[in-house]
């Protein structure tokens, strides 16, 4: 596998949202705006990057049967790390974000990253997998934020003040609160994860052909 | 030189990394927490200083036992000097909670002022006609005071009466901690 293959599989082949059905808990709760997802996203990034980055260069002295625990200690330290310098400077995101940033400790993909491929792999391969993963992860919350956002108020807020408003006369009638809520999330999840299953059998059937 | 039996290897393994893990964070939150800290000083400021004229306020609710329907307790400080005690008090309206906040002059007992931070719930252009309203009660002893009802908005007032006679009775059980921490 090549370096480029190693990063475009976390984002097509293998995105943990779509493919590994992965870390769904905060895809659902958080991507009710594009500013989230966003600032979701690269909390991810980090913590990914360099837990693979850790795991991976202690792989060879890390005894395999406490291996769990040592990742998750490795992890946690780097959650905590996020969430204090989330606390301190972007207040207003680490209190939309809320209780998914110390939560960010028991995603799937992130144990998930370091079990499969950084016990297994060198640093720099494990890297590339993690910056892989994350910006695949990311994609696909700025994705489903993306649409929710959009149909429950015709806006979309990219970062701070950055916004794009549609609707800002509210004139529009079509656009309901219905996509924030819970239910809403589960819909859109539910319909991307249908659409992205078909073309992917598709493909696989041109294939056989 | 014999092996070391696998438990001990193990236990100073996850402790030799513990104590790496426990240093990297003290040290991220020595530098976080005091930004953290001034932070929210300065949001509870910025909603206390539009009620009420202070150099500084304190959290001190958590030094306290809280009486039914107090939600927070304040200290105001005027320079460096604790002056007024500030109480976030809550009573059920028409439809939902009303929140006060009173002011208490810990010198001479006089109330600063009683002002409503929410009564989301009440009537819109009935009940709702507390918020922002000016109770006209600055400088009366806490001991002696006339409270207006608002015609038209009687159970929204009343509740903001309620407040204010919780926020009394809780300073003059607690008056000798207050004069004592001023």
């Amino acid at each position: 596998m090549t370096k480029i293959q190693n990063f475009t599989k976390g984002i097509m082949k293998e995105n943990p949202i779509l493919v590994s059905i992965l870390g769904l808990c905060p895809t659902l709760a958080i991507t009710t705006s594009v500013e989230n997802a966003l600032g979701m996203g690269v909390a991810i990034l980090f913590v990914l990057t360099f837990s693979n980055l850790i795991i991976s260069l202690i792989r060879n002295i890390v005894p395999n049967e406490i291996r769990i625990p040592i990742f998750i200690v490795v992890i946690a330290t780097l959650v905590t790390l996020v969430d204090m310098l989330m606390a301190a400077f972007l207040p207003a995101l680490h209190e939309s974000l809320g209780i998914f940033i110390p939560l960010i400790v028991v995603n799937c993909i992130i144990l998930g990253r370091a079990e499969a491929y950084a016990s297994k792999n060198k640093p720099f391969d494990s890297v590339i997998d993690g910056i892989g993963m994350a910006v695949g992860y990311t994609l696909v919350l700025i994705v489903i934020s993306f649409i929710r956002e959009f149909l429950a108020s015709g806006a979309v807020t990219i970062w701070g003040d950055l916004q794009l408003n549609l609707n800002a006369d509210q004139s529009a009638q079509i656009f309901t609160s219905f996509f924030t809520s819970p239910a809403g999330a589960f819909i859109v999840l539910g319909l991307l994860l249908g659409t992205v299953a078909t073309i992917r059998n598709q493909k696989k059937e041109v294939k056989k052909q | 030189m014999k092996e070391m039996p696998k438990t001990i290897k193990y236990s100073l393994f996850l402790v030799v990394l513990g104590i790496i893990a426990g240093v990297l964070l003290a040290f991220v939150n020595s530098i976080t927490a005091p930004i953290i800290d001034a932070r929210k000083e300065e949001e509870l400021k910025e909603v206390l200083e539009e009620y009420f004229e202070c150099d500084k306020f304190s959290d001190e609710t958590a030094n306290y036992s809280l009486d039914k329907g107090i939600e927070k307790i304040y200290f105001g400080y005027i320079g460096n000097n604790l002056t007024m005690v500030i109480y976030q008090a809550s009573t059920n309206g028409y439809a939902g909670p009303v929140v006060s906040l009173v002011g208490i002059n810990i010198a001479d007992d006089k109330l600063v002022d009683i002002k409503v931070a929410s009564a989301d719930k009440e009537t819109s252009g009935i009940g709702s006609k507390v918020i922002g309203h000016d109770f006209n009660i600055t400088g009366e002893s806490i001991n002696d005071y006339s409270f207006d009802i608002i015609s038209g908005a009687t159970v929204s007032s009343n509740a903001v009466k309620n407040n204010l006679v919780i926020a009394i009775n809780h300073y003059t059980d607690n008056k000798a901690l207050f004069e004592k921490a001023s």
